[in-house]
């Protein structure tokens, strides 16, 4: 089960489990608008501090967040290498230029723009993956089926969407489950699924794939049949039974995001040409 | 390393020997559960061993270790001094040889009959064999044979598309593709699940046939008492990933109290016998199956025919 993407929350109990599903959301739009508008080191450095407090108030070991990065290394990598050697800096006098090869070089402006780049990256990846870590599928469908709601005015089924979005991770585990044990059934009767070239490795899945759409098939043939026999119509007048509901503390947080975001702002822009920026704007890339 | 040949050596004689298992699902998680709790267990060649216990009791774990699909875990130290020997493959070491075990250990899972993916039953009964690298010919024999084995008609049915036989059909197609690679222990999990009385009589007519016949080593997990009456002569009892007890039918449905306590039932038959003897009627009360308990009723009351 521990491979399952979606299925990443972490069950612990804490603040930032219970808070709720839709502002997290909003906050983490917040947020990701927040990392991208930063452009020193300096306001990274405070995004990243406040990022790190939201994670020690989850309770959830910090390794187990960065272990999301595992996914992403070979990007940040690859990114950060490109980044270095095209980067030919501002053709300033004093950048201090290490090496230089055809098209590329080394230069002090390339590795400042490259880290900042891969400090970026990470924000981005832990920053969301805090928020998979601490809802549920169900919440995480139920957010996006409210913040999608605006949609219905222009007819767009939000409704219908965030059905089919809840079902689906609903049946996630369940195919899971369903492929591990006709993948069993297979390798009891003799078959091998890491052996041979690529082709051969695929039609050794074969026999793993058809049992499996069939009862995928029949599977949902039933849920809809049990979900018509109660009725179920398509949302209209539909209740919830679990109301999602914004508390203070919720209202509270996405204010701050916003309050962060503005902070950034004017730490890029200085709109009012307060000294204290500069203090902000240290280490510009 | 050292410690380990020194056991080999000395296992004895069963031909399915497990010694001090433990396995632990989703170890230093949030989800940890110890499935398996230093198991011990002996199995025989020609034995119908049964295995009882509530959902969650390890059944299904210790089973898919008798055939690899759960491999003994050995990282960190819990399984240092496991021994896990299925007919003389050490399953405790790094690379035992997967192929030749499950050659010798055939597995039928619960509902089996979702296994089936093939065009015909003939190629889904030939899945198996083929796998094992056995020639075309003697895998047309082996087919013939599985088939006729688990009672259906080769002629009638061998061209047929799996899908579109009845649920007992399906499920035996499922089991002839077990026996056609020729196990010498064959395992079954819930064989019976989901089909009515009449197809669970003729199922486990079925197995008892096979024992007989191809396959002298069968293992059963079920809920069904009354299975395990008729068919078992030993089975052990799971509970908490621990073996509470491997005892003879006879001597375990005589437990009422270790039976209850696993929200099990006893089989009707003695039930209905302890019943009748309390009331007066002159039948022993251990009686285990139908046949038994009707055989003391026809020599108490039958006697003048």
């Amino acid at each position: 089960m521990k491979d399952v993407v979606f299925g990443q929350i972490y069950p612990v109990n804490s603040p930032v489990h219970r808070a709720d599903a839709r502002a997290k959301f909003i906050i983490m739009i917040l947020y990701i608008v927040t990392v991208i508008f930063a452009s020193s080191f300096m306001q990274m450095a405070v995004i990243a501090l406040l990022l790190l407090t939201v994670i020690l108030m989850s309770r959830i070991p910090p390794l187990k967040v960065l272990s999301a990065l595992k996914a992403i290394i070979v990007l940040a990598i690859a990114t950060f290498i490109f980044t270095v050697l095209l980067n030919k800096g501002e053709g300033a006098e004093n950048e201090s230029l290490y090496l230089e090869f055809g098209p590329f070089c080394i230069c002090g402006t390339g590795l400042l723009t490259g880290a900042f780049i891969i400090c970026r990256i990470v924000l981005l990846i832990v920053g969301p993956t805090m928020v998979t870590l601490t809802t549920t599928p169900v919440d995480m469908a139920d957010a996006i089926e409210f913040l999608l709601a605006p949609l219905k005015l222009i007819k767009v089924p939000v409704h219908a969407f965030g059905m089919i979005m809840s079902i689906a991770l609903r049946m996630i585990p369940t195919l899971f489950e369903e492929t591990q044990r006709v993948m069993n059934a297979q390798k009891a009767r003799g078959a091998c699924f890491d052996h041979g070239n690529v082709f051969k490795r695929i039609g050794a899945l074969v026999p793993v794939l058809i049992p499996l759409f069939i009862s995928a098939l029949k599977r949902s043939a039933d849920l809809s049949d049990a979900m018509e026999s109660r009725c179920y119509n398509g949302g209209k007048g539909k209740t919830r039974m679990k109301v999602l509901k914004f508390r203070v503390s919720d209202i509270l947080s996405m204010l701050f995001s916003a309050l962060l975001l503005f902070f950034i702002l004017v730490c890029v822009y200085n709109w009012w040409n307060w000294g204290w920026v500069a203090f902000m704007q240290m280490g510009t890339v | 390393m050292q410690n380990k040949e020194l056991k080999k050596t000395s296992s004895s004689g069963g031909l399915i020997e497990i010694k001090d298992l433990t396995y632990t699902y989703n170890p230093k998680s949030p989800f940890e559960t110890r499935a398996l709790d230093k198991v011990s267990l002996t199995i025989e060649r020609g034995d119908f061993f049964g295995i009882i216990g509530q959902t969650g009791s390890g059944k299904s774990t210790l089973i898919s270790h008798i055939n690899a699909l759960t491999r003994v875990q050995l990282k960190g130290k819990v399984n240092d001094c496991a021994t896990v020997n299925v007919c003389g493959i050490d399953l405790t070491a790094k690379k035992p040889d997967l192929k030749r075990l499950r050659e010798k250990v055939g597995m039928v899972f619960q509902y089996p009959e979702y296994q089936l993916f093939a065009d015909t039953v003939r190629e889904d009964v030939a899945f198996g064999p083929k796998n094992l690298g056995i020639g075309d010919a003697e895998t047309d024999e082996r087919v013939r044979e599985a088939i006729r084995l688990v009672g259906l008609n080769y002629t009638e049915i061998s061209e047929r598309s799996p899908f579109e036989l009845s649920g007992g059909q399906k499920r035996r197609v499922a089991i002839a593709g077990v026996i056609a690679m020729r196990p010498e222990v064959l395992i079954l999990d819930e064989p019976t699940a989901g089909l009515d009385p009449e197809g669970k009589r003729e199922l486990l007519a079925l197995f008892k046939d096979i024992q007989l016949t191809t396959c002298p080593t069968i293992v059963m997990v079920s809920h069904n008492m009354d299975e395990v009456a008729e068919c078992c002569n030993k089975v052990a009892v799971l509970g908490g990933g621990k073996v509470l007890g491997v005892f003879a039918p006879s001597e375990l449905f005589s437990k009422r109290e270790l039976i209850r306590s696993l929200g099990l039932e006893l089989p009707v038959a003695v039930e209905l016998a302890s019943y009748l003897a309390e009331h007066g009627i002159p039948v022993r009360p251990e009686c285990l199956t139908e046949e038994e308990l009707l055989g003391e009723l026809l020599s108490a009351y039958g006697g003048g025919r």
